[in-house]
């Protein structure tokens, strides 16, 4: 999932300079402070599995969870605070396009899973069968 | 005084966002506790998807909290 969203990072700055240095990088800090957020979350959250790991599911997701909202604020406090000049609607186009990309490539993550059950399903009826 | 009531609109704007995400949260793992006790072997599978559901659902939250922090450090500032 990170590298779909950096690679749009990418892409949007570099089709945004022709709007100007402001725009692009506006753009730029926006999907960072997405990105940086979400892949706290994506360590924290990934870190555990299984049955046994219970508690530790839980914690480490309530980590994850908790510093990406944090991350989030300081991210934006950081942007509004330090840099001049920053086209704010931008930085939000930046970041809610971040959010856009993420829902699409979720969507073809769950249905990659799903597909892949699926057929090892199949593949475990059929070793039964023979 | 002004100031004071762009103060509290970010407050309200981000408490009302983690009640959000709160309530959703909680209707997720309500969710995955049930469907992992009716089939316990989907429970890695369903706690997987569980992950990828609860980062889009926080996803919604966070653009108040960016709208929050503007009115706390942009438009406050210049009242």
């Amino acid at each position: 999932m990170l590298k779909y969203q950096a690679l749009a990072l990418v892409a949007m700055t570099l089709g945004s300079l022709s709007f100007g240095v402001v725009a692009a990088y506006s753009i730029a800090l926006g999907a960072c402070i997405y990105i940086a957020a979400n892949a706290y979350f994506s360590f924290y959250a990934f870190r555990y599995r299984g049955d046994q790991m219970g508690p530790w599911i839980t914690r480490s997701f309530s980590w994850g969870e908790s510093g990406k909202l944090a991350l989030a604020a300081l991210g934006f406090a950081l942007a509004f605070r330090l840099v001049r000049p920053l086209h704010v609607p931008l930085l939000f186009t930046g970041f809610c396009s971040m959010i856009i990309l993420q829902w699409f490539v979720a969507r073809r993550v769950i249905d990659a899973i799903a597909q892949q059950q699926t057929t090892s399903n199949e593949l475990d009826k059929a070793k039964q069968a023979d | 005084m002004e100031q004071a009531i762009v103060y509290l609109a970010a407050a309200i704007l981000i408490g009302i966002a983690a009640l959000g995400t709160a309530l959703g949260f909680g209707a997720l793992g309500g969710k995955l506790l049930e469907s992992s006790a009716r089939q316990p072997e989907q429970g890695p599978a369903l706690q997987g998807k569980m992950f990828l559901m609860a980062g889009l659902l926080d996803a919604v939250p966070m653009i108040g909290v960016g709208i929050g922090m503007y009115l706390i450090f942009a438009v406050a500032p210049g009242l």
